[in-house]
């Protein structure tokens, strides 16, 4: 079973419980909807985690306003401050993201259009103009533009990338 | 204070000619620039701008909205790794 991280609670928000939720990278707005949301709370020197429901949430920013059930007062909320959202992947029960989550592509392999493989998807870095994808191969890493462009396809169950790369985007 | 309009905007002339030139030919590859302060201009549009962000290049799809920019603003050259948490400068005071 995997877990996809979703974000933290980084501090209380006011004094009637609730707390400020700040998302990570494979965090969707839908999600926050969901009956099978786990939370870690790093503080309790343990690997258990306890089921969590949101009864009410409101953007703020880039980050969230969450209110949690049971959680009424400032002081309960500030007792579950730096706990982690986790769901797990088969268990997601709202809808999908659109398009893919950082943790759907990381991993993949990189081929060219004439099935060359070129490399594994090491990370994503993240740009205004687009994201871009870095690959590590056997030519060393290098950086892609994530733009149909380059990224021709995306092959979810062999968990592959068709490539198309322009001369001098892969040094040799 | 804004740049004078009389001036136009600074284009970066190597990279325009390199441009120029393979608008001219039909040709498409990867130009790596160190000018972050040139201004896109329409003719970089479709083209991919390997752009220094003084660690290494960040290549750069040119589209239409980013006419105008600058170079630069599409290759962070910061890393933000978060502020110090409460706990780790109260360890820090100990």
């Amino acid at each position: 079973m995997k877990d996809i991280f979703l974000g933290r609670l980084v501090k209380a928000f006011g004094i009637r419980g609730e707390l400020k939720f700040h998302p990570a990278e494979d965090f969707w707005e839908d999600v926050l909807g969901s009956k099978q949301l786990m939370l870690h709370a790093p503080s309790r020197h343990t690997t258990a985690r306890q089921p969590v429901e949101f009864c009410h949430t409101r953007p703020h920013g880039k980050s969230y306003v969450v209110t949690i059930a049971g959680v009424q007062d400032r002081d309960s909320a500030e007792a579950l401050v730096g706990s982690e959202l986790f769901i797990a992947e088969e268990q997601i029960d709202v809808d999908p993201p659109h398009g893919y989550l950082p943790y759907q592509l990381m991993g993949m392999t990189a081929k060219s259009e004439d099935g060359e493989v070129l490399g594994e998807l090491t990370s994503i870095m993240y740009s205004s103009a687009h994201d871009i994808y870095e690959f590590s191969g056997d030519k060393g890493k290098f950086l892609v533009p994530a733009v149909p462009e380059f990224v021709v396809a995306i092959d979810d169950a062999e968990r592959t990338m068709i490539l198309r790369p322009l001369p001098g985007l892969i040094e040799d | 204070m804004t740049r004078s309009l009389k001036k136009g905007p600074f284009i970066d002339e190597k990279l325009l000619n390199k441009i120029t030139a393979m608008n001219r030919s039909g040709d498409r590859r990867v130009i790596k620039t160190w000018a972050r302060r040139s201004t896109i201009s329409p003719e970089f549009i479709g083209h991919t701008i390997a752009i220094h962000n003084g660690n290494k290049f960040i290549p750069i799809y040119i589209n239409e909205n980013m006419v105008g920019h600058k170079l630069g603003e599409f290759a962070l050259s910061r890393t933000y790794r978060g502020h110090t948490s409460r706990v780790g400068k109260e360890k820090g005071k100990r």
